[in-house]
């Protein structure tokens, strides 16, 4: 045995010795009164300065070396506790920690600095407790998370009142949407103006817009990771909502207690039910004595039952379903000749998602956490109309019944099982698997047609696209890595597959950020991201439309990535506030858009050609400022962007192919965001938002047509509109305020709440859209025809001016 | 289907929207000079100059630029300035040929200085053409029929019976793609009503160009925007297309026509009329093509939130198009029954 080999054993022998001197401790983070799991909290050891975060499901883990330690769990919001340890073996500790009756005051942002804020290698990302989502004033009173998240640096709502998300310069259709881990296709209700997350159902918001850990992948712009609470698991509670246009209850508690919970939150519109008495009503007045039935509402649904089988292994069952339902019905009976004549025509409109997802969280041992979820998702939208007809015909009573239908969507179902490692003390590794089994309904139509005539042919034809399959899957690993107190780092991989029609392609993406602690208070982070997509959300309306259609890549339209590269800094002002600013570059590949004159209105066929391919690229500045404990609590953010487009390959060409400005490159956004309580009984909140214009297209020429050689024009226009580029026009600048107030009183079983809200306080009348029109009280003098003709000008449609409302909630 | 979104969407929309006037903060544009030339190889040519207007400006009519100088470059070297005849139009006379590169520039007093520039494509490489029955049927009517006497008259004579015929025509229209570039085509189809009374000159007033043809060389000049399950399918206007799906190879273009005619026993004029199939292969230019398709994609784009269609233009510093053609007649078919 020369040197060199002794040398190498002793060298393993002192690697093992050093492993074997390092011991684990772990358990679960929850709130000590509901027996919630508490996600992000945080445990840090005062003795070797390190430290772990909770996960999504609670579960801490953190190796240290044998000894004496000094342990602190905490968690915004609830009192902090210390437990000093002598470890010399794995420890399981379970930690309870009680709501603090001072910070429960006080709603806060970005939970958790150890993850998110100066201390965490984490950039880019924001975690929104619901506290402080349930405060935002929001329109017609209803919390919407996703209109909480838009007042967020970097995310830009769409059109006036849209639920859309625009994140650093991405499209709508580039955001992944995870409630509970399962992706969510259809986010919005009513046009997009409501989201379908019902804040009484969830516990956690986090919203990813760059240097994206390697667990998350096929979306390019954002990851906005939601979680639903597990229901309280020591007593029953609840609380009743009455609001302008929708009602909720939410129920949770214990089934066994401190082993099986539920939690169920429901909601609906009711504007179908106080429209159908108008309607009655105007019927009978206009003497028509036909049957009326007509409306529209949505609902949400959200289940969760929790099973704790033993300190090792839980079982969730998780349960979403949602839908938007419009509905018309008109019957016209009469007699006639002594013969029964009637008709009757019917169309419903019903388009929502389901979402299913059961997942087993194991505790291997102290060091290995597992979950594994298999989930089912579908989104469909199915329409019918429908007419049937009874009349006399010689003495013989016929029947024909008429429909036609059309139904898209999607539907998943996929399977994944993530481990959490932390074999030494400064690691923190994440890997795992995903694998979905996507089906893609692309539009199929119906046509029926029965009769009781002899000799007439019924018809029951079904056209359309047929069904498109495909299979993605997706590895990835992450070390949550720290050297020192000085440099923390996330550096990741994450492969991806996606298998459509006889075509397989795949990504290899690395993602890294780093984080370099400064001082105690200010730290330096960069980081950067390879992101794919494998999917396309097909829709021009720029609102949330139920014909809007998710496709696959396919051949000639192939998957969409970007790379994004981002530096900030971090500061805690005295842990009085929390101040970042971050920079970012994009650059997006692949991307689609919409050729001229294309539309999607419910039809994908040949949609290849109607979209270009080309690039974009997004570049901007973001500053957030966020007081997180106080009485008075919220945030300003400010962000200056730019985002840019260029289609310019051959046969796909837009804008002539010079580059464009994306629709909703906004220079300036910034948004206020306050909350203060003046006393246990009154509370007040208020946003404030401003933005640059949304950019339009306008044709601000206008010349003959001429005459086209070897053609004769019918018809036609003899104008011609000449629009000099694409986005060219800046609609007006956007600004709203929303108040709202609270009475809060405690009663004998609870605690109940009147809530007052103004959405756009001071009636600022936004730009919806705007067209060429003419002025009502202008005139110009027409030399041809001698009269006053009003006067061209520039018209904008606003539809949302001040919204009063009000809700009562009780609470027990 | 698209009727009901629509409909939805205007109901949600009108329940709360609200109108009213804002001043326009974009760009102030000053009218330009529109340049309509539409040249063809071995012919003199001819040029529309108007001016366009700013789309918030009064009036609905537009200005013909009576004093503009149109100077004609061919391969670069200054030829001659065109004539103004009338209104808007000039003429030239010169006759450029395939190949050749043809300039305009135009100055007028007010506008900036437009100029433009195109190249004369190579005639198409046409092959041959095929015509032949495919199909043909004939029935009695009886069944009152309103129609016109001939010669203007005005007269209406009711018909009690007649004969309908059918006869299904294909044409087969085969050429050669040059490889190795990029060539955009427009097929010219025209149907003119033939009578005995009639001159040739006459053929001009009784033609209809004829388009919509379902050949799929047709697809790749037109843009689809509507609900195609719903409802009709977009047209290919003016019958262009490009070389992609046939780059350098042979390809047939199949035309059918229906000759649909009704026979009454009283109307002899009408029943002697004919009819007469007109082909023509033109190869275009590029900036031809896009001009047309751009003209073809707006026509088309009827949906509410389709995007806009901006027209294609080639007029540096002003607006228009200088589009060059050069003909392949490939001749004309007298059809009978």
């Amino acid at each position: 045995m020369n040197r060199k080999t002794i040398l190498l054993l002793l060298s393993v022998f002192l690697s093992v010795s050093l492993f074997a001197a390092n011991v684990t401790v772990s358990g679960y983070l929850t709130d000590k009164r509901t027996g919630e799991t508490l996600i992000s909290g945080s445990v840090y050891d005062y003795v070797s300065g390190k430290g772990a975060i909770s996960n999504v499901y609670g579960f801490y883990s953190l190796t240290l070396p044998q000894g004496r330690h000094d342990l602190r769990y905490t968690y915004v919001g609830y009192q902090m506790e210390n437990r000093p340890v002598f470890l010399t073996k794995d420890t399981t500790i379970h930690i309870y920690l009680e709501p603090s009756n001072e910070l429960q005051e006080v709603t806060i942002l970005g939970s958790s600095r150890q993850e998110f804020g100066v201390l965490g290698a984490q950039m880019g990302a924001v975690d929104v407790p619901v506290t402080q989502i349930k405060a935002v004033p929001a329109m017609f009173g209803e919390t919407d998370v996703i209109k909480a998240l838009q007042l967020l640096p970097g995310v830009q709502g769409g059109t006036e009142g849209s639920a859309g998300l625009y994140v650093r310069g991405g499209g709508p259709d580039e955001n992944l949407l995870l409630l509970d881990g399962v992706p969510v296709y259809n986010v919005n209700h009513m046009g997009g103006f409501f989201s379908v997350f019902n804040a009484d159902a969830l516990k956690n918001v986090t919203l990813y817009k760059g240097n994206f850990p390697a667990r998350f992948g096929g979306r390019l712009s954002s990851v906005v990771d939601i979680r639903m609470n597990d229901g309280n698991a020591r007593e029953f509670h609840g609380n009743v909502s009455i609001g302008a246009i929708s009602s909720k209850i939410n129920l949770e508690g214990p089934i066994i207690k401190d082993k099986t919970t539920f939690n169920l939150s429901y909601r609906r519109t009711y504007a179908d039910l106080i429209l159908q008495p108008i309607l009655l009503y105007y019927a009978k007045k206009e003497g028509d004595g036909g049957n009326y039935q007509a409306g529209y509402y949505f609902y949400d649904l959200n289940a969760k039952i929790s099973h704790k089988i033993s300190d090792q292994d839980k079982l969730f069952l998780s349960v979403y379903s949602g839908d938007d339902v419009i509905y018309a019905k008109i019957k016209d009976e009469y007699h006639w000749g002594g013969s029964r004549h009637s008709d009757q025509t019917s169309l419903d409109w019903n388009w929502g998602n389901v979402i299913t997802a059961l997942r087993w969280n194991h505790v291997v041992n102290s060091k290995l956490f597992m979950n594994t979820t298999a989930a089912f998702t579908r989104y469909r939208f199915d329409m019918t109309i429908g007419e049937e007809q009874i009349y006399n015909e010689a003495g013989t009573e016929i029947q024909t019944d008429m429909k036609v239908g059309y139904n898209s969507g999607i539907r998943d179902y996929s399977w994944r099982t993530e481990f959490d490692y932390t074999p030494l003390p400064g690691h923190d590794v994440k890997f795992g698997a995903n694998y979905i089994y996507h089906t893609f309904r692309p539009g199929v139509s119906v046509a029926k047609f029965s009769t009781n005539i002899v000799n007439n042919t019924n018809i029951d034809t079904t056209f359309g696209d047929k069904n498109v399959y495909a299979n993605e899957f997706m590895l990835y690993a992450e070390d949550n890595l720290s050297l020192g107190s000085f440099l923390k780092a996330n550096v990741g991989l994450n492969y991806s597959l996606f298998n459509v029609q006889g075509v397989t392609y795949q990504a290899l993406e690395p993602r890294i950020s780093a984080r370099l602690l400064l001082t105690d208070q200010l730290s330096f982070k960069a980081g950067l991201a390879g992101m794919s997509q494998f999917i396309h959300l097909l829709s021009n309306s720029n609102l949330s439309l139920p014909t809007d259609l998710w496709v696959p890549v396919t051949k000639r339209i192939v998957p969409m990535n970007s790379w994004q590269y981002s530096a900030g800094l971090f500061y805690n002002l005295n842990n009085w506030a929390d101040l970042s600013v971050e920079g970012y570059y994009k650059s997006m590949n692949n991307l689609i858009e919409y050729k001229d004159g294309a539309g999607f209105l419910g039809s994908n066929t040949g949609w290849e050609d109607k979209v270009s391919m080309g690039r974009g690229w997004a570049y901007g500045l973001e500053f957030l400022a966020q007081r997180t404990v106080g009485k008075t609590t919220g945030w300003l953010a400010y962000t200056w962007s730019k985002a840019m487009r260029q289609f310019d390959r051959p046969g796909q060409v837009i804008n002539n192919g010079k580059p464009f400005h994306a629709k909703y490159d906004r220079r300036h956004d910034i948004s206020l965001t306050l909350n203060h309580r003046f006393t246990d009984r009154f509370e007040l909140a208020g946003t404030w938002v401003y933005c640059t214009g949304n950019n339009g297209t306008l044709a601000y020429q206008q010349y003959q047509m001429p005459e086209i050689p070897d053609y004769f024009a019918y018809w036609g226009s003899n104008t011609i509109d000449h629009i000099s580029e694409r986005n060219n026009y800046r609609l007006p600048a956007y600004h709203r305020m929303d108040l709202s107030f609270s009475f809060h009183k405690q009663k004998k079983h609870g605690m109940r709440t009147w809530n007052i809200s103004f959405y756009n306080a001071y009636n600022r009348l936004n730009p919806f859209l705007v067209y060429q029109g003419y002025s009502k009280d202008q005139f110009v003098y027409n030399e041809q025809t001698h009269t006053l003709d009003n006067k061209k000008a520039l018209i904008q449609v606003s539809i949302f001016p001040i919204i009063p409302s009000i809700s009562y909630t009780y609470k027990f | 289907m698209k009727r009901h979104t629509i409909l939805f969407l205007l109901i949600s929309v009108a329940l709360v929207s609200c109108e009213k006037e804002i001043e326009f903060n974009g760009e102030q544009v000053e009218p330009k000079l529109v340049i309509s030339c539409f040249a063809c190889a071995d012919s003199v040519v001819r040029a529309d100059i108007t001016a366009s207007r700013f789309f918030l400006d009064s009036g609905e009519t537009f200005v013909s630029v009576t004093n503009a100088t149109v100077a004609v470059y061919v391969n670069g070297v200054f030829v001659e300035n065109m004539q103004h005849i009338s209104g808007a139009k000039y003429i030239g006379t010169c006759k450029p040929g395939a190949g050749d590169e043809l300039r305009l520039v135009v100055t007028a007093p007010n506008f900036d200085k437009a100029e433009a520039k195109d190249v004369f494509p190579r005639k198409a490489n046409f092959l041959s053409i095929d015509s032949t029955i495919t199909a043909g049927d004939s029935s009695v009517i009886s069944y009152p029929v309103e129609y016109y006497t001939h010669n203007g008259q005005s007269d209406i004579v009711y018909d009690t019976t007649g004969w309908e015929y059918t006869v299904n025509y294909e044409y087969k229209i085969r050429f050669k793609d040059p490889p190795g570039e990029r060539n955009y085509y427009r097929l010219v189809v025209f149907e003119t009503m033939v009578y005995p009374w009639m001159s040739e000159q006459d053929y001009i007033y009784n033609r209809n160009f004829l388009n919509g043809f379902d050949d799929l060389i047709f697809q790749s000049g037109k843009e689809s925007s509507m609900n195609e399950m719903f409802e009709e399918g977009t047209s290919n206007a003016y019958n262009i297309f490009s070389d992609d799906l046939i780059e350098g190879e042979s390809y047939t273009i199949t035309i059918p026509y229906r000759y649909h005619k009704y026979v009454y026993k009283d109307a002899v004029s009408q029943n002697n009329e004919s009819r007469m199939l007109t082909f023509e292969l033109q190869t275009i230019s590029e900036s031809y093509y896009l001009y047309l398709k751009s003209l073809n994609d707006q026509n088309n784009a009827t949906e509410f939130f389709s995007e806009p269609v901006q027209i294609f233009t080639n007029v540096e510093k002003g607006l228009g198009l200088l589009g060059t053609r050069t003909k392949q007649p490939i001749g004309n078919f007298i059809l009978s029954y």
